[in-house]
């Protein structure tokens, strides 16, 4: 996928309405290089002293050329910029679209601000790419090209000549001052972007700046953040203001030129007065599109910068996804996950022999990891900081993918069905409960369209935040999240759980999602969860004991990411292992005696 | 559709606001006017170059004029006589431009100052706000003012201002040349003058609501993707892709209708004015055409004439599109202001008072009663003292109260009824600055600072040397992990520390708290993401390290707070149970009994 791929798309059906919006621009142009002319003869004719009548149909065809370049420029203006306009809601749903395919490894690489300026500045750049730079560079060369015709009729080949010669040099000059100028542009960004940053953390850690009294030492930090920035628009503008002077500087050399040259074509009898004002009108005409050239040039230049910066995100390709054909494949057969409700025999869930680094590094944070689960069967996984919890889970979710082998679903290898059929099947809460800033029932439905707000209802009871809510005033309907109520840690969690619930999933997979309530409301989930997941089968990763001793069995990862030890709560604490130590560590019963 | 309307909701309210805000306009102004007394000497210069560049820039078209009319309609005229005219003509220029350049440069320094003092002034009083102030207003919307809004300005003092000076005087002057010249002529100017600045009022109308409407969409559309890029996991668990996609597609759909609206304003205002000069050039052709017996003189005062409508018109046109800027710029400024105004919420970290360095550490509530908003009573006559090098925790279920006591004996917030004392004294007679210092407080939620870890233990405060972070990184249990990273302690730290596992952020956070040595050690609910058996060994380096030191925890594991000497059960804000671990489990059917036995099963 890449930005040409996505342009290409919209071009294709929209093309005529922009080449007849291009089409135009040479038509309001040609207008706009008659005014001149009219104003040159108008001057003859009442030098002359023609009659009143033709003097009124120069001043008319004046007003009309005025007119008729205002009414196409408008018009083109519509048609090309609009055209873009679309083009861009285009080229960013489809990087939405994009986004929504890519995996964790993505966005573990680049970090939110970063692909949010990608989707929304860079999108805009290639906009005025095609919109105003593209067709300011085609109005600026016909706006020339008319003007050189109009001066070579009326004064000759000299002055036209004079006066285009400038052209080259001033755009060279200024794309080498406007390249010094983007290193500049860059700086301020550079500046702007690290300002901000500061400011963000700052805000983010307040409570921890206030807690230290650190509020001086991050006052002068932002400063300096704040004068370096100030530096470099200071930097920027002496170098930038030097464009629109200069031109017309030069353009007032050529007129002075054109006056000492003209004087004597005048006196000769070469040219009229009338050439003269009108010389001075083209002048004019061609003043306004170098300076604009030069803009023109350089958002070209930052759109190609901008295809590249979304090439290179358009281009990442989801680290977990289905081979070719696996869905038509997957319809062929019937649904395992249905099957398997008479079928109960054998492991649900079996992983053998796991074992899993991240791409790109060389540290396997699970090793031979081997365990299954059976129907209905709820399984606790637990271990210290690090062992490869989360990563297991991850696994089964395809957020990553497993090597071939090592996890199956009933007796499916998690790479033969498609993530959407497995993600459907299987309800996952990750660790750091996520809401989205709209309602609580929306956050709990999540967009299940077949589930009713009962089935709301029955979820937030199971994990016993129905409480909670309905003290709130507007109840399930609140709005939380950045724009709404802050919820606790523990009901984000319990919010969280209830909008995998709510699905009746086949399987469920909470990791250590319970952590931030008190013991009695996990109790009490816990207890709740089993009875409202009745025929549904759990992976649970807990820290807590009191946790892991509600489920059949328990895996004990060690640190290292290998299987420490397995069994019933009872059987572990007969090992006297590892386990077995963690319950009299948790019980504090070391610390009683 | 729904949504739409909504949003359609959304932004007629703001709309209506601004309206409101119309009103404060003319004070907000005039105290923007007031920070240009920041660089008296860079203003003085940008306005005397102005001068210089209009005055040239009205002298260069009546040297032409002189040339047509005193030499060009002179039959025969003497060709080297109009060398000197030439070279009048350059010069003239060569000051215009000149010192059109050295007015930009200045005019973007005197800016640039003025908003870096907004900027690190506005910064400056967020700083020094309570909680309160962050508890009301979201971090992103605060960030907004400080970056966003100030941005805002910068068109404003770099543009409109000067602008406002700078072409009002060329327009005053260009009229009265055009008087002297031609007295009917230029009266007859002068009536564009209100149909441009008709064209100018409705123009802004219209292009101040759809900018307001933009604006406000566009914000949706960055909140939108920065809620899914960072909750992609969540909509790709639930497949949701699909749903979200045509959510997005729909605002976008918003986007491009209004995009298309602001083509037609952005399309209309230049042009629009360009053909009204246009079709005024005709008109005056048309006026000079029926002047029958025309003398000849008066050909280089319509060359005068249409040179000076072309540049007295632009400048208007250029206002009239800045305003959009100069809108929304004041929008901005009220909202700065409005922070910069703030003196409720405003605490002073340095105001004099006792200093807090040497207490023992004795905490005492008496009585206290706080609530966040209102009268929603959070703590309900709370007392309870704790002698010093006590070891005690709150224990309660989820807002019960635990976190906001803690909060109250740094003095984030100041209870409405009640006394809270420290060594016998109200907390409200010490210096702010020295009683945040001698409480360590270890948070639920653990920060990482960008830099390295030496500086997210020391906070970049001189006090705490290498020695001292170290000291603290072997108190807390976290020398060991940070000697193994590339560059040990001055390892930095990647975006909030995502490369660390939580319990190694939260080990990190603790050997920030022991870095200031204090008094008092406070853990909320510090070891929650702590595996039990880093926690235990934790623990007891601390119990160790706050040996003589107060310390007081929130532990939702009550197998954490069994060894403390004084345990307090919160419920809804009242104290119901306090004692030792022991005491409170002979208690029969007391609250910490129940709750403790439902820990350990």
């Amino acid at each position: 996928m890449n930005v040409k791929i996505l342009l290409l798309g919209y071009f294709r059906r929209k093309w005529p309405r922009y080449a007849a919006g291009l089409a135009l621009v040479f038509i309001s142009t040609y207008f706009n290089t008659l005014i001149p002319s009219y104003l040159g003869r108008a001057v003859d004719q009442l030098r002359a002293g023609d009659p009143l009548s033709d003097v009124r149909r120069t001043a008319l065809l004046l007003a009309a050329a005025g007119f008729g370049a205002f009414l196409l420029y408008f018009i083109w203006r519509y048609m090309v910029l609009g055209f873009m306009r679309g083009a861009e809601i285009h080229l960013r749903r489809g990087v939405f679209a994009h986004l929504e395919s890519l995996t964790s490894d993505f966005y573990v690489r680049y970090n939110t601000g970063d692909i949010i300026t990608r989707s929304i500045s860079d999108v805009q750049a290639i906009r005025k790419m095609f919109g105003g730079s593209l067709v300011w560079i085609a109005n600026s060369a016909v706006t020339f090209a008319l003007a050189a015709m109009h001066m070579v009729r009326t004064s000759g080949a000299l002055m036209s000549f004079i006066a285009l010669a400038p052209i080259p040099a001033l755009l060279y000059f200024i794309m080498k001052i406007r390249k010094v100028l983007r290193g500049r542009q860059r700086d301020i960004r550079a500046a702007t972007s690290d300002m901000a940053a500061k400011a963000q953390e700052n805000l983010t850690g307040i409570r921890i700046i206030k807690a230290f009294a650190r509020e001086n030492s991050e006052r002068d930090a932002f400063a300096a953040f704040s004068d370096r920035k100030r530096a470099a628009e200071v930097r920027k503008a002496k170098l930038s203001a030097i464009v629109g002077p200069l031109i017309m500087l030069v353009y007032a050399g050529v007129f002075t030129v054109y006056i000492l040259v003209g004087s004597r074509m005048l006196s000769a009898g070469d040219i009229t007065i009338g050439d003269f004002t009108a010389f001075n009108g083209y002048i004019l005409l061609m003043v306004g599109p170098i300076a604009l050239l030069g803009q023109a040039i350089e958002d070209w230049q930052s759109g190609m910068a901008s295809i590249g910066r979304l090439d290179e995100m358009l281009n990442c390709e989801p680290e977990s996804r289905d081979r070719d054909g696996l869905a038509e494949e997957w319809l062929s057969h019937e649904n395992p996950f249905e099957q398997a409700q008479t079928a109960a025999d054998g492991d649900w869930i079996s992983v053998r022999n796991l074992t899993f680094r991240y791409p790109g590094t060389d540290v396997n944070v699970l090793k031979n990891v081997g365990f299954s689960v059976r129907r209905n069967e709820i399984v606790a996984i637990t271990g210290p900081v690090g062992c490869g919890k989360t990563t297991l889970l991850s696994l089964f979710e395809r957020l990553w993918s497993a090597p071939r082998g090592m996890i199956s679903f009933a007796g499916y290898d998690v790479n033969d069905i498609p993530i959407e059929v497995l993600r459907s099947e299987i309800g996952f809460v990750p660790q750091d409960s996520f809401l989205f800033s709209d309602s609580i029932s929306e956050n709990i439905r999540f967009f299940a369209e077949h589930r009713g707000d009962e089935d709301v209802l029955e979820a937030a009871r199971a994990v016993a935040v129905h409480g909670n809510v309905i003290e709130f005033a507007d109840g399930y309907s609140t709005i939380v999240g950045e724009r709404g109520v802050t919820l606790s840690g523990g009901q984000m969690q319990r919010v969280s759980i209830a909008r995998a619930l709510v699905l009746h999933p086949k399987i469920l997979l909470l990791d250590d999602c319970l952590s931030a309530v008190d013991a009695e409301t996990e109790r009490e989930i816990l207890s709740g969860l089993r009875a409202y997941l009745d025929g549904c089968t759990a992976v649970i990763v807990t820290h807590r004991v009191a946790a892991a001793s509600l489920a059949d069995r328990i895996v004990v990862l060690g640190q290292g990411g290998t299987v420490d030890e397995t069994g019933t709560f009872d059987e572990l604490l007969a090992k006297d292992g590892a386990f077995a130590a963690l319950v009299r560590l948790q019980n504090g019963k070391e610390a009683a005696e | 559709m729904n949504k739409r309307k909504k949003l359609a909701a959304d932004v007629e309210v703001r709309g209506r606001m601004s309206e409101y805000e119309e009103k404060s306009k003319r004070r907000t102004l005039f105290r923007l006017l007031k920070y240009f007394k920041a660089a008296p000497g860079l203003l003085a210069f940008a306005l005397a170059s102005s001068v210089l560049v209009n005055a040239a820039q009205l002298a260069a078209p009546l040297i032409v004029q002189t040339l047509i009319d005193d030499h060009f309609s002179i039959p025969g005229f003497d060709v080297s006589a109009v060398a000197y005219l030439a070279v009048l003509y350059i010069a003239v220029c060569v000051v215009q431009h000149v010192f059109s350049y050295a007015q930009r440069v200045t005019l973007t320094s005197l800016g640039q100052s003025i908003l870096h003092k907004i900027r690190t002034e506005l910064f400056a009083h967020i700083q020094s706000l309570s909680m309160r102030f962050f508890d009301k207003n979201a971090s992103g919307r605060i960030l907004t003012r400080v970056t966003g809004d100030v941005d805002e300005l910068q068109e404003l003092y770099a543009n409109i201002f000067i602008m406002a000076i700078r072409e009002g005087m060329l327009i005053i002057a260009m009229l009265a040349t055009m008087f002297a010249l031609d007295f009917r002529l230029a009266l007859w100017c002068l009536l564009a003058v209100p149909v441009i600045a008709g064209l100018t009022v409705a123009y802004r109308f219209i292009a101040r609501k759809t900018f307001i409407k933009v604006k406000s969409l566009n914000s949706r559309i960055n909140g939108y993707l920065a809620e899914h890029v960072t909750g992609m996991r969540i909509v790709q668990i639930f497949n949701r892709e699909k749903r979200k996609y045509d959510d997005f597609s729909a605002m976008n759909d918003e986007h491009y209708r209004l995009g298309l609206i602001q083509v037609i304003l952005n399309s209309l205002s230049n042009p629009l004015i360009t053909m009204i000069a246009n079709i005024m050039i005709a008109l005056i052709i048309a006026y000079f055409g029926s002047r029958v017996g025309l003398h000849l003189l008066d050909i280089g005062v319509l060359y005068t004439f249409t040179t000076y409508i072309r540049q007295l018109f632009q400048p208007i046109a250029q206002l009239a599109e800045q305003l959009t800027a100069a809108q929304s710029a004041l929008i901005s400024a009220d909202r700065i202001f409005d922070i910069m105004d703030n003196t409720v919420d405003f605490e002073d970290l340095d105001a004099p008072g006792r200093s807090a360095e040497n207490l023992t550490g004795k905490i005492e509530f008496r009585d206290v009663w706080f609530a966040y908003n209102d009268e929603d009573w959070v703590l309900r006559g709370v007392s309870f003292t704790i002698e010093p090098g006590q070891r005690c925790a709150f224990v309660g279920s989820t807002g019960s109260g635990k976190t906001t006591v803690i909060s109250l004996i740094s003095r984030y917030y100041i209870p409405q009824k009640g006394r809270i004392l420290i060594d016998g004294v109200d907390i409200a007679e010490y210096n702010l600055r020295s009683l945040r210092r001698a409480v360590g407080i270890v948070m639920q939620s653990v920060f990482l600072f960008s830099g390295n870890i030496r500086h997210n233990i020391s906070l970049g405060d001189p006090d705490v040397d290498d020695g001292a972070v170290r000291e603290a990184a072997v108190a807390a249990r976290c020398d060991g992990f940070i000697s193994e990273l590339d560059g040990g302690y001055s390892h930095s730290v990647a975006e909030r520390g995502s490369d660390f596992s939580l319990g190694q952020r939260q080990l990190i956070s603790f050997a920030r708290a022991l870095a200031v040595k204090p008094r008092m050690l406070i853990l909320d609910e510090a070891t929650a993401s702590i595996d039990t058996e880093t926690e235990k060994t934790l623990q007891d380096r601390l119990y160790e390290y706050s040996e003589g030191k107060t310390l007081i925890m929130i532990a939702h594991r009550l197998s954490t707070v069994v060894g403390c000497d004084l345990i307090f059960v919160l419920d809804h804000g009242e104290i119901t149970e306090r004692g030792s671990h022991a005491e409170l489990m002979a208690r029969e059917n007391g609250a910490y009994r129940k709750l403790y036995e439902l820990s350990v099963r």
